[in-house]
């Protein structure tokens, strides 16, 4: 891992709650849920900030001491979801185990540890009139289409998805 | 699930989504059974998030089934930032073609609500005068179907109303993000989301709620009158302002005694607490599977058929009956004649698809 970690920007569609961020990965349509810790990790990783300083603005924000180790883990995380920059990520060799960091620090210590949660992604079914599960491309057999590339089973056929037709058998 | 069944299912939809879609919900006195009950057909019709925000600070919260309905309010909060955008992007089509279209339901109804993640919506729904309907669907054409899900309307006869020019004129102009987008006045978003509700048979209880925030929302000097109409117009209305207050507690301030039914119709309620506690609502199933695929593919056609035999409010609804005590079924039949006709006008056209 980098010294001075630098937040992933581009392409994503942040929202901030009350106490988690949201963010939608455009590039990998993907959405996920930072918690509060792994937000500030986040927010603060502007690639001058070391992981000790970085330690010293959770403890400042949060109002309780906060391990290097922690920042690591989050730093961890972080990369694994693709929300730092490339370079950031850990060789296998530096990763950090949440598990063993909860022995390390108490079970009540985890309950704050940084952690991301991935939330299934954006475009699903809404409140539109219709409900339709049509919607995804390809769609299932039943669903209303105008190309055979709009189904799954490759068979439009006048207007609706077909079963999957099997290839004719060649003598 | 039988009928009594489906019915006390509803009714615990209705009592637990009460009040939920203001800022303070009023507070919350469900067993956990039967939130874990309720909370997929929550999940289904796209009241989980609402759903989440009527739980909150509850003893439920801790329930496995409420992570799930938290969930979707994190994702419903996401695909609003997403929707708002290409909302923008198509008003900016039209307008380069000299179009100027009116934004219904979805993100106008979720104006109400005090939080963006509440109320979900996919389609861009867009009504547009009739003679620009077609330059407005060829334009368009041009966009990817997979993250436009644009429900381009001809005019507002869909949504019971006919005097169209004035509905353009006291529509408003209101800034999305970086854009202003065109919207009804407040007079007509209540008699389009309350006749939408019903024209759709009531299936979806998140419709209900959208009545109702609007209903609470309703300005001190609401035009009652030019909102209810003439009295054949105004029914299907005032029904639904009575059922957002009966079903979901709905407080209005200076309901006029036109908003109010003179009598309910006994078949109005049980047919909301119905459609609201089915595992498959009727509506669903035949948007899932369109008639055509049961005909061509041969299967499940009887229960085809089933789903799209109409409720009694989708039938006085879209039959323009009365809303009494007599029986539903001649419109029931009128209006499963009359889309009979209209699915066999429009068969030639799928069939050369």
């Amino acid at each position: 891992m980098r010294d001075f970690p630098s937040a992933r920007t581009k392409d994503l569609i942040i929202e901030e709650l009350a106490d988690e961020v949201l963010v939608y990965d455009l590039s990998t349509d993907k959405a996920h849920c930072l918690n509060r810790m792994s937000a500030l990790i986040w927010k603060n990783c502007d690639g001058a900030k070391s992981e000790s300083e970085l330690a010293v603005i959770l403890q400042r924000e949060l109002g309780t001491p906060t391990s290097t180790q922690v920042v690591k883990l989050g730093l961890e995380e972080l990369a694994g979801h693709g929300l730092l920059q490339e370079d950031m990520v850990a060789s296998p060799g530096e990763r950090l185990s949440r598990r063993r960091l909860i022995q390390n620090l108490g079970l009540s210590a985890a309950m704050a540890l940084p952690l991301i949660m991935s939330i299934s992604a954006p475009a699903a079914a809404g409140a539109g009139s219709t409900t339709n599960p049509c919607v995804a491309n390809p769609r299932a057999v039943g669903c209303p289409c105008i190309s055979d590339a709009d189904c799954d089973s490759a068979n439009c056929n006048v207007g609706v998805c077909g079963p999957e037709l099997r290839p004719a058998r060649t003598r | 699930m039988n009928t009594n069944s489906a019915k006390e299912t509803g009714g615990l939809v209705a009592a637990f989504l009460t009040g939920a879609w203001r800022r303070q919900p009023p507070a919350l006195d469900f067993s956990a059974t039967d939130f874990e009950k309720i909370a997929p057909l929550l999940l289904q019709t796209g009241a989980g998030a609402l759903g989440w925000w009527r739980l909150r600070s509850s003893k439920l919260e801790s329930c496995a089934a409420a992570e799930q309905l938290h969930e979707k309010f994190r994702l419903y909060t996401l695909e609003t930032r997403l929707h708002k955008s290409r909302i923008e992007e198509v008003f900016a089509l039209l307008r380069s073609r000299s179009i100027e279209p009116i934004l219904i339901k979805g993100w106008t109804a979720a104006r109400y609500y005090p939080e963006r993640g509440l109320r979900p919506y996919g389609d861009i729904d867009l009504c547009v005068r009739p003679e620009e309907f077609q330059s407005a669907e060829r334009a368009l054409a041009g966009l990817d179907p997979r993250k436009f899900r644009v429900d381009l309307h001809s005019g507002f006869a869909k949504f019971g109303i006919r005097e169209e020019e004035k509905l353009f004129t006291r529509s408003q102009l209101v800034t999305m993000d970086q854009t202003g987008v065109r919207i009804l006045g407040v007079e007509d978003h209540l008699r389009v989301v309350c006749f939408h509700f019903m024209r759709e048979g009531a299936w979806r209880p998140l419709w209900l709620a959208d009545v109702a925030a609007a209903l609470e929302s309703v300005p001190q000097d609401f035009d009652w009158n030019y909102c209810l109409g003439e009295k054949r117009q105004a029914a299907p209305v005032v029904c639904a302002i009575a059922l957002a207050q009966q079903l979901l507690g709905a407080k209005v301030v200076g309901l006029p005694e036109a908003a109010r039914p003179k009598k309910t119709p006994r078949w109005l309620v049980p047919t909301v607490l119905n459609e609201w506690g089915s595992r498959a609502p009727s509506m669903t199933s035949r948007h899932d599977f369109p008639m055509s695929g049961h005909l061509r593919l041969r299967k499940d056609l009887l229960k085809g058929l089933q789903h799209r035999w109409p409720n009694a409010i989708e039938a006085t609804t879209t039959m323009k009956g009365p809303f009494n005590d007599l029986p539903r079924l001649p419109f029931q039949i009128g209006n499963s004649l009359f889309r009979v006709g209209t699915f066999l006008t429009h068969l030639p056209k799928t069939w050369n698809k």
